[in-house]
């Protein structure tokens, strides 16, 4: 087929054919079996594109709603326990160990470090009217009113776009760990880490929250420590490493 | 689609998830989530598996009750835990851990016309993925130009956004398109 052929075809579907080519279209269409094959087909993709690349408003609002009952109904961060052999009153006298030995060594009266240092808000967008910036002001009040869970399918959405976007691919890290989502947070925070965007230290410094988060000092450190002396959150770091 | 096919009383799920309304969702939630749990807990997943992929099988069962007239004709749950069951051996697969201890095609209880519908969102889904996939090798350019172009915005915006003139941005669509269509039509045939 030549390409004249697909430009005909989306004039087609776009409705941009005067009468006259669309009945001698449709004619054709009639009588080859080839091009009806070909016009399913870019129908078919078309649309399949467009569900999956392109969520509209409704979609976006339908995923918030998910988003929002999943917290409610699944635990985030429960595995599997590992106890399932052992008799029950094993696993119990176990859990008490461990909540032992957790007051001993992770000093839970120490928690509120964690939320005197997580505090971020996004900067305001400029509004330009495109799709994008619409679905970032929505990522961002939803991101500053504290609503971390509802924020993830506008930030998710962004990204389907622009997959590239560090500045979205920052605030995404931290509104999946403030939603309790540790594992995806550190994913998407070690792509910036490694990466050599601007935001690299910051999520250096957000990888560090997340083991402080989960009480394990070392890790913070270790974190804290990759931080170089040129970095915006150099200082930050080294506060909250003199308090650790 | 046929005409002849009946729709299931529980029609009503499809069309809760489709109109967002909340009190469908809620009642998705708490019949079904302990189900779908309970089977992945049982076969080597964690509770983020499981609530992973209970979400990904509502959203494909949304995308394709609005886009790919899926409608339900037969009972909403064992369907939702078939797409939800063959998603997590999918998953399983893909993590190429050990094999899952309950099949699920083994259930007693599920009718032909669950596998039936199970069966149409499956290959429904997987030929997304390809088209998807196939949309991926395509240039950078190529990528935008089809990604801008699905909107429902006027090609004419689309041509002054891209910074270009709306006969280069036809012609440019035109030749991208081929390639993409070429791209699935070799992997289709092979």
């Amino acid at each position: 087929m030549s390409e004249y052929d697909y430009d005909m075809i989306s004039r087609y579907f776009e409705g941009e054919m005067n009468a006259e080519e669309k009945k001698a279209f449709e004619e054709q269409l009639q009588q080859d079996a080839a091009l009806q094959n070909e016009v399913d087909l870019f129908r078919d993709v078309n649309e399949t594109l467009k569900m999956k690349l392109h969520p509209d408003e409704n979609e976006l609002a339908f995923r918030n709603s998910l988003e929002e009952m999943q917290g409610e109904y699944f635990k985030s961060g429960a595995k599997v326990v590992p106890f399932r052999q052992l008799r029950r009153w094993m696993a119990a006298a176990a859990a008490v160990i461990i909540i032992a030995v957790s007051m001993l060594i992770l000093a839970p009266w120490k928690k509120d470090l964690y939320k005197q240092y997580a505090y971020i808000e996004m900067p305001p967008v400029a509004q330009r009217g495109t799709q994008a910036d619409s679905l970032l002001s929505q990522a961002t009040e939803n991101f500053n009113n504290k609503k971390m869970a509802g924020s993830l399918p506008f930030f998710e959405a962004i990204l389907r776009d622009d997959p590239q976007n560090s500045f979205v691919h920052y605030f995404y890290s931290i509104a999946l760990l403030e939603s309790g989502q540790i594992e995806r947070s550190r994913n998407e925070l070690a792509g910036l880490y490694e990466g050599t965007s601007l935001f690299k230290y910051d999520a250096a410094f957000y990888m560090a929250l997340g083991y402080l988060k989960e009480k394990d000092k070392d890790k913070c450190k270790e974190w804290l420590n990759k931080i170089p002396g040129d970095a915006n959150v150099y200082s930050k770091g080294q506060k909250l490493l003199k308090k650790l | 689609m046929d005409p002849l096919k009946i729709i299931h009383t529980d029609q009503y799920f499809l069309n809760g998830l489709l109109q967002n309304d909340q009190a469908v969702v809620k009642e998705i939630y708490s019949r079904f989530t302990g189900k779908v749990k309970g089977y992945i807990l049982q076969n080597n997943g964690s509770e983020d598996d499981a609530a992973d992929i209970f979400q990904e099988a509502l959203i494909d069962i949304y995308q394709q009750a609005r886009f790919k007239e899926l409608t339900l004709t037969c009972p909403f749950e064992p369907f939702l835990l078939l797409v939800c069951k063959r998603k997590w051996l999918k998953e399983l697969k893909k993590r190429g851990r050990q094999r899952v201890t309950n099949e699920p095609e083994r259930l007693s209880d599920i009718g032909e016309d669950v596998f039936a519908l199970a069966d149409q969102l499956q290959v429904q889904e997987e030929k997304a993925q390809l088209f998807l996939a196939m949309f991926q090798k395509l240039g950078e350019r190529c990528r935008e130009i089809i990604k801008k172009c699905l909107g429902n915005k006027p090609q004419e915006e689309v041509a002054t956004e891209l910074g270009v003139s709306y006969a280069y941005l036809r012609k440019k669509k035109s030749e991208c398109t081929a390639e993409l269509i070429r791209l699935i039509q070799s992997k289709q045939e092979s």
